[in-house]
């Protein structure tokens, strides 16, 4: 029984340490186009940011492939599936044979769809290359724009800004943070971002990358323009579903899978931010593109490829940063839509403590904590286990939940 | 110096593991049992003062948390301390206070075997207070003066009387600080009502009050308590005697006083030679009766009788344990309610003797000072009749037993140091000024289960005796060097530096002085008063060359005294720390921030090694500012043994 | 795995809510080693077990050192690993960056994130301490214990008390 494994960061590494917690002698080949043994992309904006040092990225030890005895592929692009012959074919020409496939292939950025978005200067923000790329341009960059206000566009920001470049946030929405959490919390750390120097623009979409050859600045909507001799783009990915092609395997935004994780292609199992699941909160089918549920969901995928059957219980939207020392942690429904909410905030701008609940019925869907996160694993387990909570209401409003509070409910839940 | 965990006196040692055998339980395995000791209540950010509580103050937190009322850490911990402050204030207090009736009582001739032993003080006392003494009987003295001095507990007007004998400067530096106190009770109950749920919330204006208090110890309760004392029983000369367990006879009827107050005691120790007695013991099988104490009634009964002390309060439990004890006496404080139990495996019969203080399950004798000799006369006969109940063959005492020589006072002493004829503290004061004596420093306090039995106290002292500093002890403190040997003249040559042994042999004392009880710390601060009196090594106690010690501090009485030792000038050396450290910003007023205050402050250090080190340098910094002499021999001897 | 893993178990019902446990943790992460050194060090050290009051008992929870250990799962930095031999869950706080994943994802609120050193800290069952867990050495009612699920069934089965608290309800 060989598994190949297509991809090498949470997805991938979770089949690959699934599989082999089951099963130690079965084939094991891991598929990637970049380089590297496996890194954490999410700690390129901790490097650039100076929290970690250079080149300390590593997800797992360089020793892993050849402990767990993986073969790896590595800097080899997979560009076709042959799932009549179960082959995999790769950039180099090679095939490599399978079993069982997981399909583990990430997102990437969205193009942005502005004229001049090819020029010298504009960086994604995703992957080491782009990383590397970064720090040789702002050495001599002066100013910095960073397009979006998300997690990684903040990062990003953080990071610049700790560069000694002169840094701009621009984004479309309304408020920072909009796909993360609500406005309360984007305007907190709107004005830390601003205390530390950083300037945030709202409501503008850029229109034109200008500059000869290199980007000098950036045109936007309301007709203004900024300096930008870099410019990162925070903005969203899509998932990386090109695979799919010519097989039976269904893609709608990303690739749908049961609750095994497995494609409508037998024997080709999709996880991680290609991956479309039912979000268990929600109960809506999306993609869930976070840490956590790829990794979860790459698990999944690997006891199930290797003969365990498990079920996956669903992926959740949340979302955990630190920018300037203030923690976010995010997790389900924070900006409900649609009746039979209930919404409970507490702000305290002077202390940047922001926390928000959201209720459906007897039950916690969503949560916002902002500068105390504390034990925040425990609401995501209310919300995972769909408990009832309505005999603990005061308490979580109170901010007094923890394990034991818990405790009687999770067992019973059980 | 044994190296054994409990103790640093072999005698504690082997009698320790004479109890184990026996399956007995002690001091030592309740501490054990009850650790580990509670981080917030041993940091004093333990609240109990209201129900709403308890409430405890994380020291780990990086968030300020505070109390269910609002009080944070530093009002909480400045509570707790002016409550310790105001317990040990009491407790000297009461004491001085059931000493003034007894002088009323005696002098109204209603307290049986009492009479007024010191005349002359009784003079003096009365007229430093304005009473009439010419043409009046010392019997109407005797009434006038108690009468005087319990107007201290609860006058409405004016301050406790003895502030009066301290230097001005000091007095000055009270007044300007507004902690001149008042009446005694009024400070105690001050502190209370301060440190009653939402009142005083200002650390340093608890901690100013916890002064007031404490200065109406050392000058008011403490003093009025060691006056009248010697008033009544007589001033101590120096006597005399023998200390460890090994003082316990196995042919004789062994009783031990224990506790604080003389009044009792003394007149066991007047029927204890009563050839009645004796006859009466011989009669039950006995050779005679051995009166001992244990504490600071012992230290009262040695200081003016020459009784011997069977130990410090860490060797309470084990004198019984010898199984050769047919009485114990206990009056007030330091009385461990473990006696009892200690007591049920024995024929030892303990009695509680003061109405203030009983014990469930041992028998009440009232004390009744009219009725004194005859009361102490029924109890001797009670512990001669217990003698033979006595399972000789069982009984284990330590040989351990060591001569010395107590009696040393604020009168007496230094008039030793000025030689038969001249009674003056210029010899004391030259010694210091030509750089024989470092200085003089009180090493006082009681013993601590937390710290090795008696070591930080020895440990202390032979740092200081080497480095030429005369080292004046009372309380615990004094037992545990008195059993060292330190007590005996001879030692001066075997332990001190050259200076200290010139002056010793000179004057032929020890280098150790036994001051007495701890309510007699107030000799100490008039022995600090008469040095500056006597003129040359500075205007004020803060300029001397002195210092205190309390290294094995262990109840709420230390803590009063200490602080009154700061107020009053003295820089105190002090551990186990009171309960402040969970309050950075009483730990800093204390000490650093009150010397500006009242010229000293205190210091919390529990190697006693360091704590040597520190004294030493704070001698010689005092020594510098005065611009006296080096010191003569600078080397330190080396260690012998 | 051979034998089964010692881990630190907490009886409920002894649990008086005296937080010597906290203390004892803190303690015993200070660079001091001593109360009184580690109240006073910057950052202040913390402590990795909480004594969590429920509605009706005290619970002291730490890290339960899972058999699938979520924080492991969920950490972005490779920062977490568990022990095959001793079951031990360790943060590596070289690697950690403190971006509070594991504190999201534990169900247990057990991972606690550190604002002083912005690191994730959570119990490592005091590894380097020759009497073994400082909470466990410190609980003055027994109220915790280490050892494996098997013995500590048996300690559970002995304490005197707890069959009284039984037997009352």
């Amino acid at each position: 029984m060989h598994h190949v494994i297509i991809g090498n960061s949470a997805a991938g590494i979770g089949a690959a340490e699934a599989i082999r917690q089951i099963d130690k002698e079965a084939p094991l080949t891991i598929i990637s186009d970049e380089s590297e043994s496996a890194y954490s992309r999410a700690l390129i904006s901790y490097e650039l940011a100076g929290w970690i040092g250079k080149g300390n990225l590593d997800l797992r030890p360089r020793e892993f492939y050849q402990e767990k005895n993986i073969a790896a592929h590595l800097g080899k692009r997979a560009i076709k599936i042959d799932a009549g012959k179960k082959q995999v074919h790769l950039n180099d020409g090679s095939r490599v044979d399978y079993d069982r496939l997981l399909i583990a292939t990430g997102g990437s950025p969205q193009q942005m769809g502005v004229p001049g978005e090819d020029k010298k200067g504009i960086f994604g923000f995703r992957n080491y290359r782009d990383l590397l790329n970064i720090y040789d341009a702002i050495i001599t960059a002066e100013h910095g724009v960073v397009l979006g206000g998300g997690c990684i566009g903040l990062q990003a920001a953080s990071g610049l800004h700790h560069h000694g470049v002169k840094t701009s946030i621009a984004i479309a929405s309304a408020h920072l943070l909009s796909q993360v959490a609500d406005a309360e919390c984007g305007d907190i750390y709107q004005r830390l971002f601003e205390s530390n120097g950083i300037a945030i623009k709202t409501s503008m979409k850029p229109v034109e990358f200008r500059g000869v050859g290199q980007v000098g600045s950036i045109g936007f909507d309301d007709g203004s323009e900024m300096p930008a001799q870099i410019v990162i783009s925070g903005k969203g990915v899509k998932p990386n579903t090109e695979l799919a092609e010519g097989t039976k395997i269904k893609v709608d935004r990303g690739i749908i899978v049961d609750d095994r994780m497995c494609t409508a292609e037998p024997d080709v199992f999709a996880a991680g931010d290609v991956a479309v699941t039912q979000d268990c909160v929600t109960c809506e089918s999306t993609v869930n593109a976070v840490w956590p549920c790829a990794y979860e969901q790459g698990r999944t995928a690997g006891f199930n490829m290797a003969g365990r059957d498990r079920v996956y219980d669903g992926s959740m939207r949340m979302n955990a940063a630190e920018f300037f020392r203030v923690p976010l942690i995010s997790i389900g429904v924070v900006k409900p839509q649609g009746d039979g909410y209930e919404v409970h905030s507490y702000l305290d701008k002077s202390r940047m403590v922001y926390w928000k609940m959201v209720f459906k019925g007897k039950l916690l869907v969503g949560a916002v904590l902002v500068g105390r996160v504390e034990r925040a694993g425990v609401l995501a387990n209310l919300m995972r286990k769909h408990i009832d909570v309505s005999s603990i209401k005061g308490e979580l409003l109170a901010g007094r939940y923890n394990y034991a509070l818990i405790k009687p409910l999770a067992e019973g839940a059980e | 110096m044994s190296q054994h965990p409990i103790s640093s006196d072999p005698a504690t040692v082997k009698a320790h593991q004479h109890a184990r055998e026996q399956n007995l339980t002690t001091v030592w395995e309740r501490h054990e049992a009850v650790k580990p000791i509670c981080a917030f209540g041993d940091l004093g950010l333990c609240c109990t003062i209201c129900y709403m509580g308890p409430c405890r103050i994380d020291p780990f937190s990086a968030e300020e948390i505070r109390g269910a009322c609002g009080a944070g850490r530093d009002t909480i911990s400045a509570r707790n301390f002016t409550r310790a402050v105001a317990a040990g204030t009491a407790a000297h207090s009461d004491h001085a206070r059931g000493i003034c009736h007894t002088l009323i009582e005696t002098g109204q001739g209603k307290a049986q075997g009492y009479r007024v032993m010191d005349l002359d003080k009784l003079k003096r006392v009365a007229d430093e207070h304005g009473l009439k003494t010419a043409d009046v009987s010392f019997a109407d003295l005797a009434v006038r003066l108690g009468q005087r001095l319990l107007e201290n507990f609860g006058q409405s007007e004016g301050s406790v009387s003895f502030l009066k004998r301290a230097p001005k400067g000091q007095q000055e530096r009270w007044e300007r600080a507004g902690v001149l106190p008042r009446a005694i009770d009024r400070e105690v109950v001050e502190c209370l009502h301060r440190t009653h749920e939402g009142v005083d919330a200002e650390y340093r204006s608890l901690i100013l009050q916890a002064v007031r208090c404490a200065l109406a110890d050392g000058w008011g309760g403490s003093m009025i308590a060691t006056e009248l004392q010697d008033v009544i029983f007589g001033s101590p000369r120096p006597i005399r005697s023998r200390v460890n367990l090994g003082i316990l006879k196995k042919d004789q009827v062994n009783v031990v006083v224990h506790g604080h107050e003389p009044v009792l005691s003394e007149m066991l120790g007047v029927a204890a030679r009563e050839p009645q007695m004796l006859e009466y013991a011989r009669s039950k099988g006995a050779e005679g009766i051995n009166l001992s104490g244990i504490c600071c009634t012992a230290n009262e009964i040695l200081m003016r009788q020459g009784f011997p002390v069977a130990g410090n309060f860490l060797q309470q439990e084990l004198a019984i344990s010898t199984g050769a004890i047919e009485m114990m006496v206990v009056d007030v404080q330091c009385v461990m309610p473990g006696l009892q139990q200690m007591a049920s495996h024995f024929h030892t019969k303990l009695i509680t003797t003061s109405d203030k203080a009983r014990i469930p399950g041992i028998e009440h004798v009232p004390f009744n000072e009219h009725e004194a000799l005859d009361c102490a006369r029924s109890i001797l006969k009670n512990a001669a009749d217990n003698f033979v109940r006595r399972n000789q063959a069982s009984v284990d005492i330590p040989e351990e037993v060591m001569d010395l020589v107590a009696g040393f006072t604020a009168e007496n002493t230094f008039h030793h140091l000025g030689g038969t004829f001249r009674s003056t503290y210029r010899p004391l004061n030259d010694a210091i000024m030509s750089g024989r004596l470092r200085g003089v420093v009180g090493v006082v306090g009681c013993n601590n289960v937390r710290v090795q039995h008696d070591y930080n106290h020895k440990t202390l002292v032979e740092e200081l005796l080497r480095n030429d500093v005369l080292v004046v002890e009372t309380g615990c403190a004094a037992i545990a060097c008195a059993k060292e040997g330190w007590m005996r003249p001879e030692a001066a040559r075997e332990i001190a530096g050259k200076g200290l042994q010139e002056i010793c042999e000179v004057v032929g004392i020890p280098p150790v002085l036994h001051m007495g009880s701890c309510v007699d710390n107030s000799r100490i601060l008039i022995a600090c008063t008469e040095m500056v009196r006597e003129g040359g090594i500075g205007e004020d106690l803060s300029q001397l060359p002195v210092a205190a010690a309390a290294v094995e501090a262990m109840s709420e009485k230390a803590v009063a005294i200490g602080l009154y030792a700061v107020a009053s000038g003295i820089t105190t050396f002090f551990s186990p720390a009171p309960r402040v450290l969970g309050s950075p910003a009483v730990y800093e007023y204390l000490t650093q921030g009150i010397e500006k205050d009242f010229g000293a402050h205190w210091v919390f250090e529990a190697d006693p090694h360091e704590v040597a080190r520190g004294i030493i340098a704070h001698l010689d910094q005092k020594r510098t500012a005065l611009k006296l002499e080096p010191m003569k021999y600078q080397q330190p001897l080396a260690r012998t043994a | 795995m051979t034998s089964q893993p010692r881990k630190i178990f907490a009886i409920s019902e002894l649990c008086t809510a005296c937080r010597s446990c906290e203390i004892a943790c803190a303690v015993a992460h200070s660079r001091s080693a001593s109360l009184i050194g580690a109240i006073l060090e910057v950052p202040l050290p913390r402590y990795r077990i909480e004594v969590q009051a429920g509605s009706t008992l005290n619970l002291p929870l730490n890290c339960r050192h899972c058999d699938e250990p979520e924080c492991l799962f969920a950490c972005k930095a490779g920062a977490v690993s568990k022990d095959e031999a001793t079951g031990q869950v360790r943060v590596d706080l070289e690697k950690c960056v403190g971006c509070w994943m594991c504190v999201m994802i534990c169900p247990y609120g057990a991972v606690i994130p550190d604002a002083l050193i912005g690191k994730a800290a959570k119990c490592d069952l005091c590894e380097n301490r020759a009497e073994g867990p400082a909470c466990v050495t410190s609980c003055l009612t027994g109220a915790l214990f280490y050892g494996t699920e098997e013995e500590f069934e048996e300690y559970r089965n002995t304490r005197p008390l707890l069959k009284q608290l039984k037997a009352h309800r």
